[in-house]
């Protein structure tokens, strides 16, 4: 076979190819796939030159081998520029044919929540836990001498009107706040350093907007050996600040509950206007948010502490009426209602 | 109680700005919780007297009067019934401002002119009486400004006073506190007492036979009073708390009362038989009409003061119709006392009456002051009433009535220690002098004191440390952090159960309910439980506060129920509830201080209508029984329990589908955990509920002592696994539950098997289901091989086969 036939046949395939190329370009790619197999396929023209090799004169061989590899490299390279190419364009078709409207709502799963005094509460568990107290418990239907008697509220003693008490049976008494865990906390354990916390449910003969005849109290109780008023301020300050933030302002004024002394009611800065009065705080700056006192000796006596030894403060606070300030729930029936337009919010 | 400043005012000198007042009333311990200032923001308005006072010719309701207003008589016309010519009245001239910023303008009213308005109580301020203009006593003199006018411009504290401080239930008590805040004297009323004529007893015999409930008892006799209208000061002080004017005798004694706290009576000693004054116990049977119009059967345990031949007075609590002040009294036997705090407040309670003097003698009047209040109402009564004060008191004092201070120790050092500020002995003797604890005597580092009479709540030493810290201002006292030791603490078992039970619920999209805990008979008898349910053991209130809330609760279910129907009256019909309640029972009594009811936690879940698979696609179907198994299924495997569920609870659940539902049993214990089911129509029908209800109710504390898986990691396969399907078709009969009975559990690499479907209709004979289930084949280091699968599987087929009814497609 003369040499000049097979190089003359090499360049016109060449020529050929190109102009087949730019030809599937201008058409959008359309027969590229086809294209490609004709030239580059294993029975294509370009492998069918290298078999067309041999009839060449041995020492003319390589350098005619060099020229079809040159030929096949620009093949390849030209086809993987069209390939991707249409790649890309078939791609973008793709994404331009979506019907799919972003504008339409998530589609959600339905979450559950927890009930805003659950959060209080959990919340408050936490705070105390972190700095060392234990929880503790006691009956909400109680014997009335752990609810009044050894804490210092005998029969007939007038602090039991600041009580409408449920009875359950004689003597027996629907617990009219956590103060009972204190007693039979004490009773249950040998004197000795004590701080403990216990939330629950009470229970007084009230109903109106802002008397609900169950609501959930947090008491705390911490005994030790040198442990004063002052003690006393400063834990109720760091809660104070926990619950209605930094800079919260703590007002202590005397009361009276026969289980602690000095006895005192416990007033924090509004959160809402910043003490400057407002509807929230009825215009005084102050909201009452708890009662506190250090422990009565009488209540360590009556359940066999020596309270000369041990002193310690005591304070509880209405988990709901805590609710009802921090999320702004205007009546404290609606916790209890149940209705799923209110517990859908928390 | 309500106090007056221009009363207060009477005993110390006191700041001009009403709120220092109030705030330092506060600080004391006595919350102001209401401040009324009387007559403010009023001008122009005088002392008018009505000259003359005619028909209006025109308007049959109104008067044309003539008013001098202390410089000249100008005409106007008056609607009130009760104006009438000579009256001194509150006039308001043209220019007057009244509260509200009202300005009196000069007005033609039908034809005749007015310049200006003679005024009622309310239009002022001063009162809530509209029912005509307010009349003052005829010394009034023209011109004198509102505010010139004693006793009509006050300002009065509503403050709340505690249970142990009787003593700021007068005003002398509120003063004293005042006095010491603001370092001012106390000054304390003083009248000259004049005795003259016949000792007492010549007038009236007097015996106290229960001297347990009336450990002192005073008498005095005044002769010759005139009953009648009392003075203004006397009507306008009364007044400024808000008591009405009786005659003056009475309103001496409620003076008295308002003043010192201590009640006293007046008894018209002409209408006592035999001239008598006994203070006993009643008879049982015994009747008396008291002040309030009731008609009172005595018991036995009540005390009463009586003549010779009746009960007179419930005693400490309230006088009866006979016996007391009238217009025709013309000598007066006037009872001061103390009456035992506890004996008072029984009766009372026995008796469901409170009054001023018992709500006084319950928290304990002042048992050293008894004779000297009886000397200074004696003399007001005698200087105010006229009348002649018999010579001498008729006195009872028990043998254990205190006649001198008691006196209380204090060491200074203790005072420092409890509060957390330095007090030393000098310091607390000056603070507790303020208010008249007086120093007696030292020893060593104790001091002691003497406490007042008023003050009968300081016992012990603490109770002094409480005075300190009050006359320190507890606001001074400072904040301070204790020093304990690091103490880490973990949440009990059951609170750690809780959180991870609410946690779960709410992940699985159901929301927490809480619910008061009340039930109804009512709502128990509407859930169908067979007689010995043990939720039929409850425990009832003696003093419920409606039928509605009679119970305690024996199971959380009522309570969720009637929030389901609450709901879905409000149009919210897809409603998932949960709540950790609490269930009481009836229970033995087990010692003195039992109380014979059992207590535990129950959690309650109430599903209603659809569960809803996501917020707004199609997708969603009625809850039914294994949605809620699942949700059940789901909370256990998060707290790591495996339970047995037994199907179906028959008629042991009665609210309960006896099919569609399943108890959850203890595998070790054999103690039930709780039980589930489809809501039972009867139940559902009860409760007013329209859409589908399943509920479940679980006890936490049975699934706290229930066998826990513990938290290990477990070696996972890695390689495929082969899934093999197979199609059956059985009778209605048979359950999912018997089919996996029947494969074999020992077949070789069977590692899941699933439900996929289970279908009813076209191509399944009637009475027929079809089940499509996958069986999953799985080595763990490797890959099965198809021989080793097929071998498998093919027990698995041949097992299902063989059961009776199982045609496999």
């Amino acid at each position: 076979m003369d040499s000049n036939n097979v190089n003359q046949d090499l360049e016109s395939l060449k020529i050929r190819l190109l102009a087949d190329l730019d030809t599937c370009d201008q058409g959008g790619g359309d027969g590229l796939e086809e294209l490609k197999v004709r030239y580059l396929g294993k029975k294509g023209e370009i492998y069918g030159l290298m078999r067309g090799m041999g009839a060449l004169p041995a020492d003319q061989r390589p350098a005619f081998g060099q020229m079809v590899n040159t030929l096949r490299d620009l093949a390849e390279e030209r086809f993987a520029v069209l390939e991707s190419r249409a790649a890309e364009q078939a791609i973008a078709a793709k994404l331009s044919a979506s019907t799919v409207d972003p504008t339409l709502p998530g589609t959600r799963s339905e979450l559950g929540h927890l009930h805003p005094l659950t959060v209080v509460r959990d919340d408050t568990i936490d705070f105390f836990r972190g700095m060392g107290f234990e929880l503790a418990e006691a009956p909400e239907v109680d014997h009335e001498w752990y609810n009044f008697e050894a804490l210092n509220i005998p029969p007939e003693h007038p602090a039991r009107d600041m009580h409408d008490t449920f009875y359950v049976d004689e003597g027996v008494v629907m617990r009219t706040h956590t103060s009972n865990v204190q007693v039979h906390y004490l009773l249950g354990h040998e004197p000795g350093p004590v701080r403990m916390l216990a939330p629950g449910c009470v229970y007084r003969v009230d109903n109106d907007a802002s008397h609900a005849p169950m609501f959930q109290q947090v008491e705390c109780l911490v005994i030790d050996e040198n442990i004063s008023f002052s003690h006393l301020k400063g834990v109720m300050l760091l809660w104070a600040e926990h619950v209605f933030g930094k800079g919260t302002k703590l007002r202590v004024r005397p009361s009276y509950f026969p289980f602690t002394e000095p006895s005192a009611e416990v007033d924090v800065s509004c959160s809402l206007c910043g003490g400057a009065g407002c509807r929230l705080c009825k215009h005084t700056g102050w909201i009452e948010v708890g009662g506190c006192g250090s422990v009565d000796p009488a209540v360590l006596t009556q359940v066999g502490w020596d309270p000369e030894r041990w002193t310690g403060f005591a304070f509880g606070f209405g988990i709901d009426r805590i609710a009802l300030l921090k999320y702004g729930i205007p009546n404290i029936g609606l916790l209890t209602r149940n209705e799923a337009g209110f517990l859908r919010q928390f | 109680m309500l106090l007056s400043l221009s009363w207060l005012k009477r005993y110390t000198d006191l700041p001009d700005d009403a709120s220092e007042i109030s705030a330092a009333l506060t600080s004391l311990g006595f919350e102001v919780e209401a401040v009324q200032v009387r007559g403010t923001g009023i001008e122009g308005v005088v002392v008018g007297e009505v000259r003359a006072c005619a028909k209006h010719p025109e308007a049959d309701k109104l008067s044309v009067c003539r008013v001098f207003d202390g410089v000249e008589e100008v005409p106007v016309v008056c609607g009130a019934p009760n104006v009438a010519a000579g009256q001194k009245v509150l006039f308001a001239r043209v220019g007057a401002v009244l509260p509200g910023d009202f300005k009196i303008k000069k007005a033609n009213l039908r034809g005749q002119e007015s310049f200006g308005m003679i005024c009622a109580e309310d239009e002022l301020g001063l009162g809530e009486s509209h029912d005509g203009i307010l009349v003052l006593s005829a010394s009034s003199v023209p011109g004198t400004t509102l505010q010139e006018i004693p006793g009509l411009c006050d300002t009065t504290f509503e403050i709340s006073v505690t249970p142990n401080r009787p003593d700021a239930l007068g005003h002398l008590g509120v003063a004293r506190e005042l006095a010491a805040r603001f370092g001012k004297e106390l000054r304390l009323p003083e009248l000259p007492l004049a005795e003259s004529g016949a000792a007492a007893e010549s007038f009236v015999t007097m015996k106290v036979e229960d001297a347990a409930s009336t450990p002192r008892y005073i008498g005095r006799v005044i002769n010759g009073v005139k009953v009648g209208p009392s003075p203004e000061w006397l009507v306008h002080a009364l007044k400024s708390i808000g008591k009405k004017s009786i005659n003056n005798v009475v309103d001496c004694t409620n003076f008295a009362l308002m003043e010192w706290g201590q009640p006293s009576h007046a008894f018209d000693l002409d209408t006592l038989a035999g001239k008598t004054v006994v203070v006993r116990k009643a008879t049982a049977g015994e009747s008396l009409v008291t002040l309030d119009g009731e008609t009172r059967t005595l018991k036995a345990a009540d005390f009463v003061i009586a003549d010779a031949e009746k009960a007179l007075v419930l005693a400490g609590v309230m006088g009866g119709t006979v016996s007391g002040v009238t217009e025709k009294t013309v000598n007066v036997f006037l009872e001061v006392a103390y009456f035992d705090p506890r004996a008072v407040r029984a009766q009372a309670r026995r008796h469901t009456l409170s009054s001023d003097s018992s709500h006084r003698f319950e928290r304990g009047v002042d048992p050293l002051v008894t004779a000297r209040v009886s000397d200074y109402l004696a003399a007001l009564i005698a200087s105010t009433c006229g009348g002649s004060v018999a010579t001498g008191r008729l006195e009872f004092t028990a043998d254990l009535h205190p006649v001198t201070p008691r006196v209380v120790s204090l060491r200074p050092a203790r005072a420092a220690k409890l509060l957390g500020v330095p007090l030393d002995a000098a310091r607390v003797k000056s603070l507790l002098e303020g208010l008249e604890v007086r120093f007696v005597e030292e020893d060593g580092d104790t001091l002691r004191f003497a406490i007042p009479g008023f003050r009968n709540d300081l016992e012990r030493e603490v109770d002094l440390i409480e005075e300190l810290a009050r006359r320190l201002d507890y606001n001074t006292i400072p904040a301070v952090l204790p020093a304990l030791p690091l103490k880490p603490v973990d949440l009990p078992p059951a609170e750690e159960q809780a959180r991870a039970l609410r946690g779960t619920l709410r992940d699985l999209g159901l929301s927490e309910a809480l619910s008061l805990r009340f039930m109804s008979k009512r709502a128990l008898g509407n859930l169908n439980l067979a007689p010995e349910d043990s939720r039929n053991d409850f425990v009832p209130l003696k003093n419920p506060i409606s039928e509605e809330w009679e119970l305690l609760p024996t199971t959380p279910l009522p309570a969720l129920l009637h929030a389901l129907e609450r709901n879905q009256n409000m149009q919210e019909h897809d409603v998932r509830l949960f709540e950790i309640g609490r269930a009481f029972y009836r229970a033995e009594k087990t010692g003195p201080r039992s109380t014979g009811v059992r207590e535990e936690p129950v959690l309650g879940i109430a599903l209603m209508g659809e569960w809803k698979e996501s917020s707004w696609s199609a997708r969603k179907q009625p809850v039914d029984f294994t949605r809620l198994k699942g949700v059940v299924e789901n909370m256990l495997e998060r707290v790591r329990v495996d339970l047995e569920w037994v199907a179906g609870v028959g008629s042991k659940a009665g609210f309960l589908h006896p099919i569609e539902s399943a108890t959850l049993v203890d595998p070790v214990s054999g103690d039930v955990v709780g039980v589930l089911g489809t809501l039972h129509p009867k139940v559902q029908a009860a409760f007013g509920l329209k859409l589908p209800v399943v509920v479940a109710e679980i006890y936490p504390l049975a699934l706290l002592t229930a066998p826990h898986r513990p938290l290990k990691f477990q070696a996972y396969a890695t390689h495929p696994a082969s899934a093999r399907d197979v199609n059956l078709v059985v009778g209605e009969a048979m359950r999912h539950g018997d089919l996996l009975a029947v494969v074999p559990k020992n077949v070789a690499y069977l590692n899941a098997t699933r439900l996929n479907s289970v279908y009813r209709g076209k191509g399944v004979p009637e009475g027929h289901k079809a089940l499509h289930y996958t069986f999953t084949y799985r080595h763990m280091e490797r890959a099965l091989t198809d021989e080793e699968v097929g071998t498998s599987h093919a027990q698995v087929t041949a097992a299902l086969a063989a059961a009776d009814g199982v045609v496999i497609k």
